[in-house]
């Protein structure tokens, strides 16, 4: 069976342990003496702390430690690498001014002897402020105060002109301006944020943390802590989901790591539902304005893409919404354009397809709009404006069957039989049903990875690399690519993460752990095999370091890509159910359909969230999340779970390493959110240009 | 009446443990039981207060005696565990953080994504919405007790054999709603089970997998 693990559909290698709950979380470590953190929090937006008062804190059963401005360690600056060029997580480091920037922002951290004692002791403590009055919104700030970042994480571009907008635009044969707008979003995997710091001597620090970056989080704490690299140590072997959140420097891991080392003992932090929306990063608002023409044959002539969003005091991150907009449509001039207000609220960092998701909702709606408004079937409109090559780097796709997914989700859809003419279909309980479509787009990237395997006298082969699971089925995938490469069956295959002293692996994001990991893990098989075969001495052991292939990645442009076609039902009330979604993608090779099968599920429903029902709600005031918890932050349920069709063109794109497999994290929640309007708009008519799209902007 | 005797035909009876204090039966129960194990604390607001009062405990010389926690004896997974706990100890950290059975989850705090589901006489419950203090002589039943020793439950093998998760944080609070899902005779179509499983929250978005997952585990142990 060995030769034929990959690509087939197996079941997870680390199901057992999941489903008898043995997998361990990393709030799930007991150690010896464990004490228990609580945080302090702003209840101001903006201005100074003037006093925190802990007197009956300080007397209050089981306080062990309280940390606060006054006793604060001294931190060593972030390096600039995590601080600079709208990288994301905090600039600022906590507790070393007075400065108040959100409603939410750590103020001290108390140890106690146990949970209870700890959350019982942090609410006494009484803060009293200077406060000033918080920019909450970023349409609030005058234009002059908004930033105008270069780049993306120093990666893309976010001003772009090409052409000429102005003129393609006054002689457009058709024309539609339209803003769209996005609310603030959190990522709510169920897994809250812990940490345990434990200092296993003066300059030897162990941490179990929920990270999806455990190298960078080893670099963070080395840094803050002035220890050397390898005396930090962080374990994760699990993580109960991410979706952007769980990376980066966020203050609490160093609060926590502090107070472990005052109280000389292990502490555990866990956040609480409340703190993922205050403390944990978001999606930030947007507000996208778009002005688009087309030609008289229908072929776009120009496209202009202004996105408004925000961050925090403490940061520059910037949701870059226009990126796709460069270059999804084959069009001749095109202006991008994005604007970054500092707002009093937490910040911001990627979130599932950090401006993919807001920026597709705009564009593949904006599309829809010019369809409609020439009077043409939208997936034809999409056909006449192909991109035969990515015109903003000029440079030939890696690989792109697009076409192929529109065809085939076209055709399992039924999307031939659909009458053009909005508000025409009923269902037999008098719902208005609506058919929409869209375009789902990613990068596919690739960073440097590392592995390390040993080939053991019991037949054994063990693989280190200090990569992640966060439910994408990393332990899985890897296996089956090391079952493969060397013959061995998958039984006897262990594959090991979630710890920093295994070799070199990236932060788990960007969809690009398979193609990162998987020829590091490849190479490292080769190394083994060349060894075994040579008949060396069992065990042997092997490292292989996998760099991105910059030659390739200089000549083509590497993109994934989809379709998603779904079916909505709007009932009188506004309600809106979406019955069935159809998605094909295109995403190079499949290494696990039943895997990825459900991570595009996961996608597109987190998609569906986004269109219909999530918003993070700041109090307008004080900046405070009013909202912060999951009876009022909704997220998608089982009972708002449509049928779901998927498909995968499967073929391996030639210019990816190893494999051909491009990444499949994020690609499921482009294009769904506007799937979803563009088939309410179908149903009733209404165009709804700011999400969600709650039954109060349909009745 | 006790509560294991209730009929069980309704999800509507898991609304008498999330509003513990308006349902007299369950508030009488619980005043009982926390009076019988400890007759210096009182119920209500007086309850932190009196955790107060009793603390001997300044910075850097924390208490040791403990003398706000109650002993108690909890039936999990058919085995006794008896323990002292703060009064305030939900049920849920009782089981992560005393006892170390960390497979039910804490995903919330407030019974709002059903992490922490397990099965209490049987019915499923939100072990964070509940004192452990109240189930002393209760059949808890927590994930690690689902198998029958090393063979998986029904439900298990259904579950990794349609991918119904992906982190596994909420698989063990969706494998106890489960089967507890079974037993009510709530899984007689795709809707029901989808409205019936919807206190469970999964952010993957393995819903479709559960859902063949269940539907499926029910065939086989018809």
């Amino acid at each position: 069976m060995s030769a034929a693990t990959l690509g087939q559909p197996l079941t997870r290698v680390d199901g057992k342990l999941k489903v008898i709950g043995a997998a361990k979380f990393s709030a799930e470590f007991d150690r010896p003496q464990l004490a228990y953190g609580a945080l302090i929090q702003s209840t101001n937006a903006n201005g100074r702390v003037s006093k925190i008062d802990l007197s009956s804190l300080k007397s209050a059963p089981g306080v062990i430690m309280i940390i606060t401005r006054e006793n604060a360690p001294q931190f060593k600056p972030y390096p600039d690498q995590l601080t600079k060029k709208g990288a994301p997580g905090e600039q600022r480091l906590p507790l070393q001014d007075d400065e108040v920037h959100w409603n939410g922002q750590h103020l001290g951290i108390v140890v106690a002897d146990t949970f209870e004692r700890a959350m019982h002791a942090v609410s006494l403590a009484r803060v009293t402020y200077e406060p000033a009055k918080p920019v909450v919104a970023p349409d609030e700030l005058d234009e002059t105060k908004l930033l105008a970042p270069e780049k993306f994480i120093g990666r893309e571009e976010l001003q772009v002109k090409r052409g000429d907008i102005g003129s393609a635009l006054a002689n457009a044969a058709t024309k539609i301006e339209a803003t769209y707008s996005t609310p603030v979003q959190n990522h709510n995997p169920i897994e809250t944020y812990s940490t345990t710091a434990e200092w296993e001597a003066p300059d030897r620090l162990l941490v179990h943390d929920s990270t999806r970056s455990i190298k960078q989080l080893q670099k963070i704490l080395a840094n803050a802590f002035s220890l050397p690299l390898e005396n930090v140590q962080i374990v994760s072997p699990f993580v109960g989901g991410a979706f952007g959140s769980k990376g980066f420097q966020w203050s609490h891991i160093l609060l926590c790591a502090a107070a472990a080392r005052e109280t000389r003992r292990p502490v555990k932090l866990t956040f609480t539902r409340p703190q993922m929306f205050d403390s944990a990063g978001q999606r930030a608002r947007t507000i996208q304005r778009f002005s688009v023409g087309a030609d008289q044959s229908g072929k776009l002539i120009a496209l202009r893409h202004a996105t408004l969003t925000h961050c925090s005091p403490v940061s520059e991150y910037t949701e870059p919404c226009g990126n796709m907009s460069r270059m999804l449509y084959s069009c001749p001039n095109i202006e991008v354009t994005h604007r970054l207000a500092k707002v009093n609220l937490t910040t911001p960092c990627p979130m599932r397809a950090p401006g993919e998701a807001p920026g597709m909702f705009a564009l593949e709606c904006a599309i829809d709009e010019m369809a409609n408004q020439i009077d043409v079937d939208p997936l034809e409109f999409r056909l006449r404006n192909y991109a035969d090559t990515n015109e903003h780097e000029k440079k030939p796709w890696s690989s792109k069957q697009l076409r192929e997914c529109y065809e085939r989700g076209a055709k399992k859809f039924g999307w031939p039989k659909r009458n053009r003419a909005p508000g025409t279909m009923r269902d037999k309980n008098g719902n208005q049903i609506g058919w929409g479509m869209a375009t789902a787009v990613y990068p596919a990237m690739q960073q440097t990875a590392a592995a390390h395997a040993t080939l053991g006298n019991d037949g054994f082969v063990t693989i280190r690399s200090a990569t992640h699971e966060i439910g994408t089925g990393t332990y899985t995938t890897m296996s089956q690519i090391a079952s493969r490469s060397l013959g061995v069956p998958l039984e006897k295959i262990r594959f090991e993460l979630g710890d920093s002293q295994f070799p070199e692996a990236p932060v788990n994001g960007g969809s690009w752990l398979t193609a990162s990991v998987g020829p590091a893990v490849i190479g490292v098989c080769e190394e083994l095999k060349k060894q075994r075969d040579a008949g060396s001495p069992l065990p042997i052991e092997a490292d292989f370091k996998s760099d991105p292939n910059k030659e390739e990645r200089e000549k083509f442009s590497f993109q994934s890509f989809g379709a998603i076609f779904v079916e909505v039902a709007v009932d009188l009330m506004g309600q809106v159910r979406i019955r069935r979604a159809v998605g094909v993608y295109d995403i190079g090779t499949i290494l696990n359909p039943r895997l990825a099968r459900s991570q595009i599920i996961g996608g597109m429903l987190f998609g569906f969230g986004m269109a219909l029902m999530e918003a993070t709600v700041p109090d307008q005031m004080f900046g405070r999340i009013v909202n912060a918890n999951l009876a009022e932050y909704h997220l998608p349920v089982f009972a708002d779970t449509p049928e779901f069709d998927i498909d995968f063109i499967d073929e391996p794109d030639p210019h990816m390493p190893g494999l051909g497999a491009r990444g499949i994290g994020e690609i499921g929640i482009t294009g769904a959110p506007a799937a979803v309007a563009n088939a309410i708009f179908h149903a009733s008519g209404k165009r709804v240009r700011d999400l969600p799209i709650t039954p109060d902007k349909l009745i | 009446m006790n509560e294991s005797d209730a009929p069980v035909d309704s999800g509507l009876e898991e609304f008498d443990e999330l509003l513990i204090l308006s349902n007299l039966e369950t508030r009488r129960k619980f005043i009982k039981q926390v009076a019988g194990t400890s007759a210096a604390i009182t119920i209500g607001p007086a309850l932190l207060s009196a955790a107060d009062a009793t603390a001997t405990s300044q910075i850097a010389s924390p208490s040791k005696s403990n003398s706000d926690s109650i002993s108690m004896t909890l039936k999990i997974n058919g085995k006794d565990y008896t323990v002292d706990l703060d009064p305030r100890t939900t049920l849920l950290d009782a089981l992560r953080e005393r006892l170390h059975l960390t497979g039910s989850k804490k995903g919330c705090d407030h019974g709002q994504c059903g992490a922490c589901t397990v099965l209490v006489n049987g019915r499923r419950i939100n072990s964070c919405l509940t004192l452990a203090v109240m189930h002393e002589g209760d059949e808890i039943t927590t994930i690690e007790g689902i198998a029958n020793g090393d063979e998986l439950h029904p439900m298990q093998t259904a579950f990794i054999e349609h991918d119904g998760f992906q982190c596994g944080y909420c698989t063990p609070g969706q494998i106890c709603s489960a089967v507890a899902l079974l037993k009510e005779n709530h899984a007689n179509s795709d809707d029901e089970i989808r409205e019936f499983m919807s206190g469970n929250l999964c952010r993957c978005g393995a819903y479709p997998n559960i859902l063949a997952a269940i539907k499926d585990a029910k065939t086989k142990s018809t």
